[in-house]
């Protein structure tokens, strides 16, 4: 029997979570990192946000992509936001807020992706991995570890929010 | 009215600017315990059939052993067959289960040698015993579990890639197992059966100092 299922698992596949570790891990650190600013917190957010890419790894066509970047960044930015959440309800060391998530100014020319931008971290990788991605709901909320009717509720503030964010910057 | 291939276009826009804002990644020199879960989670999708399968298998022997639990609670000819912490390997794992009705009351011991630079950092009180968890500032770990029958019927070890080596502690035969991977925990079980208690120690400790460490565990009541 366990001839037969060595078998199947194809050399591509038991590559595939080991190149992904070896190519992200430097950036997976560094972002949670940017958020945390102790690097036990920042290894144990790499490491949580490794087992949520084994659990979908068949959902990772190809390794070396923006989109695959992009998702790997967005599941470890969204673990380190709850770490960060968590500690900052039991303190222990000083944490700094302006450092909780990406912000950056855009600088682009969509007008809609500018506003996206201005979304809280949750509300935006959300619509990201959403729309951008392409997952069902209850696959984004299995990857943010949140209950499926949470994420109904982010995404239907996200989207109460972009609307507000719209119209406040005349797009809509 | 936003609708949701504007969403598709500018979620994917704001992604791509996000990535082309990333904090600058240095190669991070990453922590011995961060490796060594990697490692294991590594392992586990290299293998992840063999993974399942022996998680299945483990459930299904955990929930024997609870059959085999019940039968001896009703069954007085099969209480008087059987006494004592009882080892069985299987695949990469080693089961202990406790077999007997002369359940003792639960003893307390301590590590009374552990070394120089770990501190304790967790005591963890089960309904069968106690484990005691120690670090070090390179975030290595000491830890030191004891079973008594009283509470526990059971419990397993991973001894996948394991070295097996047979030793004495204070007399009584014990098991030793050293990691073949350079830098990880080993590990020494042994039994104490008059107090039916079965304990172990995992160190990053090679196989002397694992029996100087279970040497020195002393029963506190």
């Amino acid at each position: 029997m366990f001839v037969y299922l060595q078998m199947i698992e194809t050399p591509e596949e038991r590559s595939k979570f080991e190149s992904i570790y070896l190519l992200y891990r430097d950036t997976m650190y560094a972002v949670a990192y940017r958020i945390l600013q102790n690097p036990q917190d920042a290894e144990d957010t790499v490491h949580h946000t490794f087992l949520k890419i084994l659990e979908n790894l068949s959902k990772i066509p190809e390794i070396d992509c923006p989109k695959t970047k992009g998702y790997i960044v967005t599941i470890v930015e969204n673990r380190a936001i709850d770490i960060y959440r968590r500690k900052k309800a039991h303190p222990t060391v000083p944490y700094d807020e302006k450092n909780v998530g990406t912000t950056v100014a855009y600088d682009g020319s969509d007008a809609l992706a500018e506003c996206i931008l201005k979304l809280s971290p949750r509300q935006r990788n959300l619509l990201i991995l959403r729309y951008h991605h392409g997952y069902e709901l209850k696959e984004v909320a299995k990857m943010l570890g949140i209950t499926y009717s949470n994420a109904l509720t982010i995404e239907k503030r996200a989207k109460k929010k972009l609307k507000t964010i719209c119209e406040e910057a005349e797009m809509i | 009215m936003i609708t949701d291939a504007m969403l598709r276009e500018a979620a994917g826009e704001a992604e791509r600017f996000l990535l082309a804002h990333l904090p600058e990644s240095q190669p991070h020199h990453f922590s011995p315990r961060f490796e060594r879960r990697m490692r294991k989670l590594i392992s586990r999708a290299n293998h992840p059939v063999r993974y399942l399968v022996l998680r299945y298998v483990a459930a299904v022997l955990l929930a024997v052993f609870t059959l085999f639990g019940a039968i001896l609670a009703v069954s007085p000819e099969a209480r008087a067959s059987v006494n004592g912490w009882i080892r069985r390997p299987f695949f990469d794992y080693l089961y202990y289960f406790y077999k007997g009705e002369d359940k003792t009351a639960m003893a307390e011991y301590e590590l009374t040698a552990v070394p120089k630079g770990y501190q304790l950092v967790d005591v963890i009180q089960s309904e069968g015993g106690k484990t005691y968890l120690y670090l070090k500032h390179d975030r290595s770990v000491l830890e030191f579990r004891y079973v008594c029958a009283a509470g526990t019927d059971h419990y397993f070890i991973s001894i996948k890639d394991f070295d097996q080596h047979s030793v004495t502690v204070n007399g009584v035969l014990a098991d030793v197992y050293i990691s073949k991977k350079e830098d990880d925990t080993n590990v020494i079980v042994w039994q104490d059966p008059s107090e039916n208690v079965v304990f172990h120690i995992f160190a990053e400790a090679d196989k002397a100092a694992l029996i100087e460490l279970a040497e020195s565990v002393q029963k506190t009541n």
